[in-house]
């Protein structure tokens, strides 16, 4: 499903250049679980983002479902993370302004679904991850956990194919992050391949397959 | 802050109570200044402030201004001559003007220029005041003045009670028909520097025709900088502009204020795919409302106070000068923002 070939990556300019990413290879096939682990800064939430196109990247290739990714087209990167590609970022990134329900049902809007037919989208995901209850609250009246469901939620919502989470269980505490885990588990079951970025032993330890990054590439040796 | 179950997000108050503000006082600035030109114009009675006054007698040559304001319309610009009509009713004048001098406010038609000023054909610009008095005819409006039919151009004047309500401006010839040669004139420039130069032209031009008599007093000398730098008109201008400007950069602000707390909302929609085109639409619908829901307010009140204060005389073209000022200023942050982000690295 995914294949990167001698993908690079730099932030900057001249002297204050970083090469966050120096040439990766890897293949993820449909329906894998796969984590990605590595030290702090060593190209992690790079190589996600470029995998979700969120980030262009400056040489190499990006083969997603068979097809190579035009990553200078911002506008077919877009198309990317709209139909194919749900996406946890290490932040959770939800919009303050809109209270729960809003939050999940953002990336349905302008599908131009029926307002019955978003709310039940919305609603199943809303349960099936606990949170039902919460719909009419906004992010700032949330605990750690419950923002990082809210997060998954929006993520799944549009019944995407591949789903990558950056640091999913990074703020939340062990109990918590358990049922996180549980929940992503639970999505690969049902066919979904997923992608996870994690310090987390636990995490990786329920993957089939844990890629490891060391300075920008892919090591091999672990 | 939270109304009614739904959030208030943030910056939002602030953009209503600052577009609301600013629509307010700006509207207020815009509709004073262009106020305080029209209320200089009548104060001065339609003149510059300095004209200079002149006498003519002894003179026969019944047709000599003919000349006389050829040759001085092609050596100078922006200059105006008029005659005082000795009726003890109305205030009535005869204009010639070259160019542009002063030009008073219209309620409806044209105010003369060099053609209308100048034809022989009897004109009139009537003040507000004596509109009911027209007569139509062959689709014309005519005004007749002591037996002489003089088609109406236009319309002057102002919504309150003013000076210029009650006068009649003619054409100069037609003017000179009531009150012969031999009279009292004023010449008037738009610029203070031509004064001397017209005054002397039109006084060799008498020469050996008649007696002509000019008043010393009014402008004396080159302005200096420093006078010119002080002088009221300077100063009001001044004034304007800093106050647009300082409205202006509040409008900016407030904007990038907006902006700034709605960073979560970018993002999220960048994560969920949002088309350019879906994200100008949410923008406009959150910014649109509340900013133009400010404006609003803000012209309601200066309406309301307009209604209870002489001062305060609302036009639309003063609502239309601040709205571009505020939205227009605000909508080009948006958009450059938004295209920015486009073609930024995501
Ligand atoms: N937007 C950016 N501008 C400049 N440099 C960046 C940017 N994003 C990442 N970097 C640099 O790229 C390198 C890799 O960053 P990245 O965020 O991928 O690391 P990471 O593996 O996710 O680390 P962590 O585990 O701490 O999240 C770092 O050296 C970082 O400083
Ligand atoms: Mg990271």
């Amino acid at each position: 499903m995914i294949e990167m070939k001698n993908v690079y990556k730099s932030f900057g300019k001249n002297n204050g250049r970083v090469e966050a990413l120096r040439g990766v290879n890897l293949s993820i096939a449909d329906g894998e679980m796969v984590s990605i682990m590595g030290k702090s800064g060593s190209g992690k939430s790079t190589l996600l983002n470029i995998i979700g196109g969120m980030m262009s990247f400056d040489s190499g290739e990006y083969i997603y479902d068979g097809k190579s990714i035009d990553y200078k087209n911002h506008k077919k990167l877009v198309e990317l993370r709209r139909n194919d590609i749900g996406v946890v970022v290490q932040y959770f990134a939800l919009a303050e302004d809109l209270n729960v329900y809003n939050n999940v049902a953002l990336p349905l809007k302008y599908k131009g679904y029926s307002g019955r037919k978003v709310k039940k989208l919305v609603m199943e995901v809303l349960e099936e991850l606990g949170i039902s209850d919460k719909v009419k609250a906004y992010p700032n009246e949330l605990s750690g956990g419950q923002k990082q469901r809210v997060a998954i939620a929006r993520a799944i919502v549009k019944q995407p194919k591949l789903i990558l989470a950056d640091e999913p269980t990074g703020a939340l505490d062990a109990a918590t992050g358990e049922e996180v885990q549980r929940i992503f588990k639970k999505l690969n079951d049902s066919g979904k391949t997923v992608i996870i970025v994690t310090h987390d032993e636990k995490v990786a330890s329920i993957c089939d397959r844990i890629i490891h990054i060391k300075d920008g590439v892919v090591d091999n040796e672990v | 802050m939270k109304i009614a179950g739904k959030r208030i997000p943030k910056g939002n108050a602030l953009v209503f109570i600052s577009f609301a503000a600013i629509s307010l006082c700006l509207i207020m600035v815009i509709s004073l200044s262009r106020q305080e030109k029209i209320n200089n114009i009548i104060r001065k009675g339609l003149f510059t402030g300095h004209e200079k006054w002149f006498e003519i007698s002894e003179c026969e040559d019944e047709s000599c201004w003919d000349r006389i304001l050829t040759g001085l319309t092609e050596k100078h610009d922006d200059f105006a001559l008029y005659v005082d009509l000795p009726d003890p009713e109305i205030s009535v004048r005869g204009i010639y003007v070259s160019g542009e001098v002063v030009i008073p406010p219209m309620i409806s038609g044209k105010y003369f220029d060099e053609t209308s000023s100048g034809s022989s054909k009897p004109t009139v610009v009537l003040g507000k005041e004596y509109e009911s008095n027209i007569i139509s005819r062959d689709g014309k409006k005519y005004y007749d003045y002591h037996e002489t039919q003089c088609e109406v151009i236009g319309i002057m004047g102002t919504q309150k009670d003013s000076r210029i309500n009650h006068m009649i401006v003619m054409d100069f010839k037609n003017a000179l028909n009531f009150t012969g040669i031999n009279t009292d004139y004023t010449y008037d420039v738009k610029d203070k520097e031509d004064l001397a130069d017209v005054g002397q032209y039109i006084n060799e031009s008498f020469q050996g025709m008649g007696q002509l008599f000019m008043s010393q007093n009014s402008y004396s000398g080159a302005t200096t900088f420093v006078s010119f730098l002080f002088s009221e008109e300077v100063i009001m201008d001044t004034v304007y502009i800093m106050m647009l400007i300082s409205f202006v950069v509040s409008t900016v602000l407030v904007t990038f204020i907006w902006l700034r707390n709605r960073e979560t909302l970018f993002k999220s929609w960048d994560l969920c795919g949002f088309r350019f085109l879906e994200k100008v639409n949410e923008i406009a619908k959150r910014y649109y409302i509340i900013s133009f829901g400010g404006f609003i307010f803000g012209l309601i009140i200066i309406l309301c106070l307009g209604n209870n204060m002489d001062a305060v005389n609302v036009s639309v073209i003063d609502v239309i000068q601040s709205f571009a000022f505020t939205i227009g200023i605000g909508t080009t942050i948006l958009v450059c923002s938004l295209i920015r982000r486009l073609f930024s690295k995501i």
